[in-house]
């Protein structure tokens, strides 16, 4: 039983994956409301719009913007989500520098604090990043000027929790 | 691996109070608003024209059309609800009104009306008129004649659509009435009844309604009239203009509920609310408030859909649309009660409006509570008709259930608001005998009410009668319990504030206190109790006790108070923010914003984080620094949670700091930080001012904007950047000769807006790039039609942008540059002195605006104004204005030339000439503004700037009596005078009106005008009728071919100074006559074609011939003329008009009548 499911579980992947066009160009689930636990899903998703400002050159971009992140691409912004740490936030937001954007699980991840309300209300990174909380981790979605669908944002735990892979 | 289907966003922050959705605008009053049946069109009266005029309006296009010209005042349109007709009262053919019809034609956005038919009816006069449901009668306002009493009378709508008949029938019902609405079953009817208020005088002039609203049953076909019902409502003040919803169950109406404009009656001129009522067979329920206080709104009008009201906003009058509900979202009314009283809890606490709060209240049910609250606002308000009345029914006398203790409190306050009225009505002139004898017996009722309220009413009466110590006395009984010191450290202990945890009772409490205390010692101590416990009361204690402490002693203030207080208080927190905010300056904002953010980190109490936010951003807004405004304005908003209403003040707070960033970055040069910040508000708001600005900035940095616009941006964003774009090159394209490339790329800029202003009427950017594209047209062909586009373009934009400052002062510049270049200076002056109101962003700007106010008040003939004015330009320290030193040295030196000082112009010439001649041969490197300005043009400009200040030289040396000095800057103009016609003034952005040069041959007889009067003045007297002589034929040629009547008086001067010249030349008289005569002939003419019997030179010409006659010995009989005729005639008319600068000459006038007369005799 579990091997069909799983067989039929491929089968579905496969197909899904061979239907969508190439990330940085449209949304492959736009306009149906799905989003994968997948990071090609996720990037051309919400984490479209970080590129805006998170990315070189971007219209967005200003001088007191997080440094490490790259959203140009998804390859750029996988390897900087990754395996980066928060650098160049100044003023209140200072304390959140030197913390990794993944945490080790989606209530630990700033990441996520940073489009989720609830996630930023509870999360508690001491001992090592103890004042890198509420009052310093900024509403990301506030920026962007529209919110994560409930879809993307449990997609995104689902994806941290599976080991954040570059899929 | 699961595949999750999008639903919603995890969290939604909840909608707040709707506010009125404006549908019209523009610089006049719109108002008396209906929609059709369809909701597709809506009506109004707009008095934008010297007559009050119709107009109809497609809804979705937001395009308003003329409905048809009356040629007369007209007023009150409805559309039938059949929509066939459209009635309205008119002023045309009835001075006092009548009842009109016009067939409604065409289709919406084309419609046409057709031909006018009215109910003429000898001696009547018709007010108001409303339409039956059948569109087969109207109910109409007539009264016989100005002063008889309003009738409600059924007028029979018969004949065919194209040619309806009106017939005036029977009475609806009895008694006086206005503002009637018929049911939508036709069976009933809800007016106004309107009592005289003299015998003598009528309603129109002097009436006032009843209060309440009147309701009929209409019987039958013939609507006969019916028992009156009166529809008195548990409200304060008067009901009005009453409406029934489309499915009648609805009665809207606008209830005045205060004296607001304090004239001592409650009526229609004071503002309006919006409430309605549920209809029920007979019964009429409770009333539920739709609109703010705030706004003043009239005349509801209901529609399945939408509520249609007219509403005054910052002195205007417009219409407005409301959901059917109001205010409050419709999802609320189907809440269960504890989570509806749940949100608007929220809504109160986000709230800092006392009217909005008012509305929330007027939703939150009746309780003790809840009345409290609202009396306690309606005093702060200076609503005393709204606080008596609450009172009253605190106090329970509408048998509204009250505990004892609410019953007292609500017969306190109900003396203290009546007190309060009386006192406002001192100041309209009421005795203050009547006043104090009302006090007295106050005081006699509230000494023998038992609460804490009571002593504070006495002492504020007391303290109204003069009687302080007794004021103070009564006041000290309620005092608050010395707190004692914690016993246990770490551990705060709430002071004894026995009855001041009353809020209430603590509002008036601290409002006594200030009255009494205030500057003396005692205040504080006495307030400390309150302020630390309750965090407003701390606000104002802090407030107060900073107010008027130089900046740098304000942190040890704080720190000295901070010895004293507890230090959990909410007053040691506040203290300790204004000590941490108290150095804040550039050098320190870092510091400053370390230890304020340290208090924020410390204190996790909403309310607490709230008042810190809210100080800090005061104290950031007062510094200018964006920095601290920036880093709590975002803080806050990322921790406020998204389900509360203070989420949305929060975002609006989040997305202004970042919009202020933007531009102070802008203004310090740091264009990719600015740009970053203004797309950020791209992504946040709809705002296509950010647009522009990134716009502005993306290609400052070399960039294409329009690779950065994704596709996610609206079509009204989208099209507003391609008419920006477009447009901008405008004022570059103008330089080219080629008109094409500029007409092109203003229409591809109209092109873009007519669409987007169709789809989006009420953007006030729209409309001023619109102006801003006309304008630039204007100046470039002069064609005045394009200047009152213009105008009519940014009226609009002036007024959508109302609440945004800077939208508002580039509106008043463009406003003030369109009237200057048509010449209407008067109107220029105004808007400039409108914009001077508001901030500058720079240098820049404020020197632009300061030449443009010297040029107006040139031209408006005050040049010592004028003078002033370019004197405070040329003042201008910022070093970034060297650039334009030469422009300023050049105005101001006109101007005082212009003013009579001559030596003052001398200076200012002076100090221009080097510069004006470095840069003839040392141009400018090339900067942003010049580089559509080719070098060839540059050169022509200078070589123009040189000859005009040789001219300026000449001019004041002349005015000063240097004769020789004058003709040597004569000989230097006229060598810079080359074979071709000095360049135009124009720039190579920002002109100021279209380009206009004068031919060689004006310079030339300019020249030949100077040089004659040097030499005149150095007693070269033939040298100077020489040069006068080639003036006079030149301008007599430039006169033949154009036939301008100012050449002609010119002609008339030349021949004056000549004959002048002819005598200090000491020629026969006779020479002096000709040319006389000669200059008589030329004015006489100029004074005909222009409608000009008097005027300086045909007085001085008239002069000159007393003279001749009565110095020279030229017999008047060889004048050609009745020279005493004409002196009597002058000198009458001088004494009648008695302009001042005329006195002198009529003063020579009589005195030469008088020679006259006595050698005569």
């Amino acid at each position: 039983m579990k091997m069909i499911v799983e067989a039929a579980l491929a089968v579905g992947l496969v197909s899904l994956l061979a239907a969508c066009p190439p990330p940085e160009e449209t949304t492959p689930d736009a306009g149906s409301g799905m989003v994968e636990a997948t990071f090609t899903s996720l990037y051309g998703d919400y984490f479209g719009n970080c590129k805006q400002c998170h990315a070189p050159g971007a219209p967005g971009r200003t001088s007191d913007i997080e440094t490490t992140l790259d959203f140009s691409s998804k390859a750029t912004a996988y390897t900087t989500i990754k395996t980066g740490m928060a650098a160049g936030l100044t003023g209140n937001k200072t304390m959140c520098n030197g913390v990794p954007f993944l945490g080790t699980t989606p209530a630990k991840s700033l990441l996520l604090a940073v489009i989720d309300q609830p996630t930023r209300q509870a999360i508690d990174l001491s001992p090592q990043y103890p004042g890198c909380d509420i009052d310093t981790i900024t509403d990301g979605t506030v920026k962007v000027g529209k919110q994560p669908s409930t879809a993307f944002l449990a997609a995104l735990k689902t994806w941290i929790t599976n080991g954040a892979l570059n899929n | 691996m699961l595949i999750a289907w999008v639903v919603a966003a995890a969290v939604v922050t909840p909608a707040g109070l709707a506010a009125p959705d404006r549908l019209t605008a523009g610089p006049a009053n719109q108002y008396l608003g209906a929609l059709t049946a369809d909701g597709r069109e809506l009506y109004f009266a707009s008095d934008e024209e010297s007559t009050t005029q119709l107009y109809v309006q497609d809804v979705q296009t937001g395009v308003p059309r003329l409905a048809f010209d009356e040629v007369a005042d007209v007023t009150w349109p409805r559309p039938s609800p059949d929509g066939r007709h459209l009635l309205y009262i008119s002023y045309r053919d009835d001075a006092a009104g009548e009842l009109c019809l016009r067939q409604i034609l065409g289709a919406p956005g084309a419609r046409r009306f057709g031909a006018r038919h009215c109910l003429t009816a000898p001696g009547s006069a018709e007010l108001q008129a409303v339409w039956f449901p059948d569109s087969r009668s109207i109910a109409l306002v007539t009264r016989p004649g100005l002063h008889g009493d309003f009738e409600l009378r059924q007028v029979a709508v018969g004949g065919t659509a194209a040619q309806p008949t009106l017939t005036l029938g029977a009475r609806l019902a009895e008694g006086s009435l206005a503002n009637p609405a018929v049911a939508p079953d036709g069976r009933s009817l809800v007016a106004v009844p309107v009592q005289r208020g003299s015998r003598q005088v009528g309603p129109s002039f002097l009436g006032r309604s009843t209060g309440a609203l009147q309701r009929h049953a209409l019987a039958g076909t013939t609507g006969a009239a019916g028992a009156a019902v009166r529809l008195s409502f548990d409200l304060p003040g008067k009901s009005a203009m009453p409406a029934f919803s489309t499915d009648g169950r609805w009665l809207y109406f606008s209830q005045f509920l205060n004296d607001t404009n304090f004239d001592g009656a409650i009526d229609g001129n004071d503002h309006g609310v919006l409430f309605r009522a549920a209809l029920s067979g007979d019964t009429v329920g409770a009333p539920e408030q739709l609109s703010s206080a705030r706004w003043s709104c009239q005349y509801p009008l209901p529609t399945r859909d939408r509520l249609v009201a007219t509403c005054l906003v910052a002195g205007s009058l417009d219409v407005f649309s409301l959901p059917p509900g109001g205010a409050l979202p419709a999802a609320w009314a189907t809440l269960p009660v504890a989570e509806r009283h749940q949100r608007i809890d929220d809504e109160l606490s986000a709230s800092r409006d006392r009217w909005e709060r008012l509305l929330l209240l007027s939703h939150r049910g009746a309780s003790p509570a809840v009345q409290r609250e609202m009396i306690r606002l309606h005093l702060e308000l200076g609503e005393y008709e709204s606080a008596t009345f609450y009172a009253a029914r605190l106090q329970g006398a509408g048998g509204t259930a009250a505990t004892g203790e609410d019953a007292v409190a609500g017969a306190v306050l109900r003396e203290l608001a009546e007190h309060r009225k009386a006192e406002r009505s001192l100041a309209r002139g009421a005795l203050s005998a009547p006043f104090v004898s009302a006090a007295r017996a106050r005081l006699t009722a509230l000494a023998g009410l038992r609460h804490p309220l009571a002593h504070l009413a006495r002492s504020e009466i007391l303290d109204t009668l003069g009687q302080e110590d007794a004021a103070r006395a009564a006041f000290s009984a309620v005092l608050p319990a010395p707190r004692t010191r914690p016993t246990t450290p770490g551990v705060s202990e709430p002071a004894e504030l026995g009855p001041l945890t009353d809020p209430l009772v603590a509002a008036l409490w601290a409002d006594r206190l200030r009255a009494l205390h205030r500057d003396q010692p005692t205040y504080f101590e006495l307030y400390r109790p309150l302020a630390e416990e309750e965090l407003g009361h701390a606000e104002s204690f802090v407030r107060e006790l900073l107010r008027g402490v130089p900046r740098p002693q304000r942190a040890a203030v704080a720190e000295r108070w901070l010895t004293r207080v507890d230090a959990f208080s909410e007053l040691a927190f506040l203290l300790q923010l204004e000590r941490a905010l108290a150095e804040l300056s550039p050098q320190s904002q870092e510091q400053v914003r370390e230890r304020v953010f340290t208090l924020y980190r410390q204190n996790k109490d909403l309310a607490r984080r709230k008042a810190l936010v809210a100080a800090t951003v005061r104290r950031s807004l007062a510094e200018g620094n964006d920095y601290l405004l920036y880093n709590f304005a975002e803080s806050w908003v990322s921790y406020v949670p998204r389900e509360r209403a203070e989420r949305r003040r929060a975002e609006r707070l989040y997305r202004d700091a970042v919009f202020e960033r933007a531009y102070v970055e802008e203004a310090r040069g740091a264009r990719s930080d600015a740009r970053g910040h203004f797309y950020g508000v791209t992504l946040q708001t709809e705002a296509l001012e950010a647009h522009a600005a990134f716009i502005e900035m993306r290609l400052a940095e070399g960039i294409d904007p329009s690779k950065d616009y994704p596709g996610a941006f609206p079509e009204v964003v989208t099209g507003y950047a391609r008419a920006y774009l477009a447009a901008r090159r405008l004022p570059e394209l103008a330089a080219a000769a080629d008109a094409g490339p500029h007409e092109q790329a203003a229409q591809t800029a109209l092109a873009e807006l007519r669409k987007l202003t169709s789809a989006a009427p009420q953007r006030s950017e729209l409309h001023q790039l619109w102006g801003f594209v006309a304008h630039q047209r204007f100046l470039r062909t002069g064609e005045r039609g394009l200047a009152v586009e213009a105008n009519a373009h940014l009226l609009v934009a002036l007024d959508l942008s109302r609440g945004n400052a800077r939208a508002r002062a580039a509106v008043l510049d463009s406003l003030a540059r369109v009237q200057a270049g048509v010449g209407n200076y008067g109107l220029a002056l105004g808007w400039l002195e409108e914009r001077a109101k508001l901030p500058f962003a720079g240098a820049l700007p404020r020197l632009s605006h300061c030449l443009l106010l010297a040029r107006a008040r040139y031209h408006l003939s005050e040049p010592r104004a004028a003078a002033a004015q370019s004197d405070r330009c040329l003042a201008s320290p910022a070093p970034e204005l060297t650039r334009f030193r030469p422009l300023l040295l050049d105005r101001s030196g006109f101007y005082h030339l212009a003013a009579g000082d001559a030596a003052k112009a001398g200076e200012r010439y002076a100090a221009l000439w080097p510069l004006v001649d470095a840069a003839a041969t040392t141009p400018a490197p090339p900067s942003k503004a010049t580089r559509a300005f080719s070098s060839k043009a540059a050169a022509a400009e200078a070589a123009r700037n040189r000859l005009t200040t040789r001219l300026g030289q000449a001019a004041a040396a002349l005015a000063q009596g240097q004769a020789r000095e004058a003709l040597t800057f004569i000989a230097a103009a006229d060598a810079l005078l080359g074979k071709t016609a000095p360049a135009a003034r124009q720039g190579a952005f920002g002109r100021e009106r279209p380009a206009t040069g004068l031919p060689l041959q004006s310079y030339r007889l300019l020249l030949l005008g100077l040089r004659s009067q040097a030499h005149s003045l150095a007693g070269e007297h033939e040298l100077a009728a020489r040069d006068l002589t080639a003036r006079r034929d030149g301008i007599a040629a430039r006169h033949k071919a154009s036939g301008l009547d100012e050449d002609r008086l010119e002609l008339a001067l030349c021949e004056a100074q000549l004959a002048q010249l002819a005598r200090r030349r000491k020629m026969p008289p006779a020479v002096a006559l000709s040319h006389l005569s000669t200059a008589r002939r030329q004015w006489l003419t100029w004074s005909t074609a222009t409608g000009t019997p008097v005027e300086d030179l045909g007085l001085a010409i008239l002069a000159s011939f007393a003279e001749l006659h009565l110095f020279a010995g030229v017999p008047s009989s060889q004048l050609g003329f009745d020279l005493a005729g004409e002196l009597r005639a002058g000198y009458t008319k001088l004494s009648e008009l008695r302009n001042p600068a005329w006195e002198p000459m009529r003063a020579r006038f009589a005195r030469y009548l008088t020679t006259m007369h006595l050698r005569r005799t």
